[in-house]
């Protein structure tokens, strides 16, 4: 299973906007079982974003069963070209990111959405989602524009958090 | 090899205190690695963490800051430390946050820290503020904690309810959701 090297910030890749994929073939799905790969080699990671493994395009995969369990969530997903057609109400949660390992930040971001995207079989789907499950597809999103969560946190006192410890692998 | 220092500096708040200190450490070649100032009753605090070459040390802070400490009164403490301190990452538990409200009344801060440190429980942050109640002035405090996983939240929830009796106070306690991305 290979992983990817994980960019930091401020590479260049993890500021700019990815770009729509044209054709969901055998290459990308490649690249989605290699970035699948990664977050589970990342202890504790629930999601990670094209860019952020260097590829440009707008893909990223998420697994928040990892941290809370099957309930409330869809486990493993891998999205295309990801559009967020609706959402509600407002949730803070503290995240961390690969692409900036020192750091936790307080964010506040919508609770509940539906997103729209192509899965890898090249369907398109449409995907309602809530709790933490939403805020990762906000943060992931959010990557494929070059948005970083230290861009959306209001305060560096109260939201933003030195890491005071390495992340658990919450996998076993 | 670099040095590091922690800078402590106090005093009434006015234009300029970050400009002249950040001034004089400039001037002396150092680097501000993390720093948190706030004012507090008209006093403006910092905490600086600086790294410096190797042959200054502290007379050098003192006598590079004393025209400023002069000019404006300004409380200084310099203290060195170990690179490994600075940079350490400790190993530690799950970061809750609690919460403390209660009409205002000597010791409610003494009482719960008092309650977690008998227990090893470590404060990484704490924030209070004096609010405005209807009869009396109502304290709030947030207090953030990192507390070992060997611990058994449901008994410090039982202690803290029975603080909550005798101090007429309201405690919160919950777990910081964390979420790697």
């Amino acid at each position: 299973m290979p992983t990817l090297p994980v960019l930091r910030y401020p590479h260049q890749t993890l500021r700019a906007r990815s770009l729509e994929v044209d054709n969901v073939n055998d290459e990308i799905r490649r690249i989605i079982t290699d970035m699948i790969d990664t977050m589970y080699a990342s202890p504790g990671c629930v999601g990670v974003a094209a860019p952020q493994v260097g590829y440009p395009l707008r893909i990223f995969v998420i697994d928040v069963s990892r941290k809370i369990g099957p309930k409330k969530n869809h486990g493993l997903l891998a999205l295309v070209n990801p559009v967020v057609a609706y959402s509600e109400g407002e949730k803070i949660t503290r995240e961390g990111c690969l692409s900036i390992p020192d750091f936790l930040g307080n964010v506040k971001r919508a609770r509940k959405l539906i997103v729209m995207g192509i899965n890898p079989e090249g369907k398109e789907v449409e995907i309602l989602s809530q709790g933490l499950e939403a805020i990762a597809f906000q943060h992931e999103i959010d990557h494929l524009n070059g948005v970083l969560f230290i861009h959306r946190i209001s305060s560096l006192t109260g939201d933003l958090v030195r890491r005071k410890s390495t992340p658990k692998d919450t996998k076993d | 090899m670099k040095r590091y220092f922690a800078i402590t500096a106090i005093g009434k708040d006015r234009p300029g205190i970050v400009s002249g200190v950040s001034k004089a450490l400039y001037d002396l070649g150092t680097n501000i690695e993390d720093s948190s100032m706030t004012i507090l009753g008209g006093e403006f605090a910092m905490i600086l963490i600086v790294s410096t070459r190797e042959e200054v040390d502290a007379s050098d802070f003192e006598s590079h800051l004393k025209e400023l400490t002069d000019k404006i009164g300004l409380f200084i403490a310099i203290k060195e430390l170990d690179e490994s301190d600075v940079h350490s990452k400790k190993p530690s538990g799950i970061p809750y946050i609690i919460s403390v409200i209660g009409t205002d009344k000597p010791g409610i801060v003494y009482r719960v820290s008092n309650l977690l440190a008998s227990k090893g429980i470590n404060i990484t942050d704490l924030n209070t503020k004096v609010i405005p109640g209807e009869t009396a002035p109502v304290y709030t405090m947030i207090i953030e904690v990192d507390i070992p996983q060997y611990l058994d939240v449901t008994i410090l929830e039982e202690e803290f309810s029975t603080l909550e009796k005798e101090m007429a106070i309201d405690i919160g306690i919950k777990e910081i959701e964390v979420l790697e991305l």
